[in-house]
């Protein structure tokens, strides 16, 4: 009951658009590994298209290096609404080890406040954490805007026990 | 009970504002509380600190369902009481540490509970006193 539940929700096929902000290439194979048979995203109607005009979702790839940046927003303009990104990998979720340096933005928060500036509306924004992402961790981050499942983290304090 | 748990959030939250600024790997000491912060927004999953952690406490899984919409929902702190030096007050390290080195060092109590600063200076005070005198 459960599974045909979920297979209702299923709409549409969604189509992504791989963009690299200047990634080292790990996440980038990653996710030619995920559209492999092996894992075979295409049986969720995960496709990889040419433009960023026929995408439904973006995987930003990469810490945003500046000499990227004027590309990226173009790229990023040029979606249809509604707009979903999935961030993957550290560098681009938080800036990984370029979290500080000069000739990069440092993670994906800083370009948001830029895309601000320029009326770029993000409607969804998934964050998938690794080094590189693990193509099973993609497929989790690609199905998670779509409503297919249920986000598993949340944000953990604990108080050591002083026994 | 209760003064400790709100002094507890007060201490983490002081220390949330802390690793905005470092944003990264973090570990901070307020007044009464430390907090040890794994962002794994920031982390490489390398697991060196597995691999240096002498109490074996951290691990590294093969977890790998971590997608999160908000970057809020990638933090994992733990915070912990800090200990005060037995001479001038001054918070210098977490209970459970002192009591792991207490524990498992060769050291006396006179030194475990002081901090470095005391210690530093009652070694200078030993070095300067003349033969026969007693401290």
């Amino acid at each position: 009951v459960k599974l045909n539940e979920k297979i209702k929700r299923v709409k549409k096929s969604p189509w992504v658009f791989h963009l690299n902000s200047g990634s080292c290439n790990a996440c980038d194979i990653e996710i030619l590994d995920t559209l492999t048979p092996y894992f075979d995203a295409e049986r969720l109607g995960v496709k990889l298209v040419a433009s960023p005009r026929h995408a439904d979702i973006i995987l930003l790839t990469g810490p945003i290096t500046r000499e990227s940046l004027p590309k990226i927003i173009r790229a990023l303009r040029a979606v249809p609404k509604p707009r979903i990104v999935v961030v993957i990998g550290s560098c681009a979720v938080g800036g990984g080890v370029w979290w500080d340096t000069y000739s990069t933005l440092g993670g994906f928060p800083k370009l948001q406040e830029i895309l601000k500036q320029y009326e770029i509306e993000l409607d969804k924004v998934v964050y998938v954490p690794g080094c590189p992402a693990r193509p099973e961790a993609i497929i989790h981050g690609l199905l998670l805007p779509l409503g297919y499942i249920e986000q598993k983290v949340s944000r953990i304090v604990k108080i050591a026990s002083q026994s | 009970m209760i003064c400790g748990s709100v002094t507890a959030i007060y201490g983490g939250l002081q220390a949330l504002a802390q690793i905005d600024i470092k944003r990264i790997l973090a570990y901070s000491i307020t007044s009464h509380m430390s907090t040890i912060a794994i962002i794994l927004g920031l982390c490489i999953f390398c697991g060196m600190c597995a691999d240096i952690c002498p109490a074996n406490t951290i691990t590294v899984t093969r977890e790998f369902e971590l997608a999160a919409v908000e970057l809020e929902d990638l933090k994992e702190e733990i915070v912990h009481e800090v200990s005060k030096c037995a001479i001038c007050g001054k918070p210098f390290e977490t209970i459970a540490q002192v009591k792991y080195v207490r524990d498992s060092q060769l050291i006396t109590e006179k030194y475990v509970y002081v901090c470095p600063d005391c210690r530093s200076k009652r070694a200078a005070k030993l070095f300067a006193m003349k033969p026969g005198e007693i401290s």
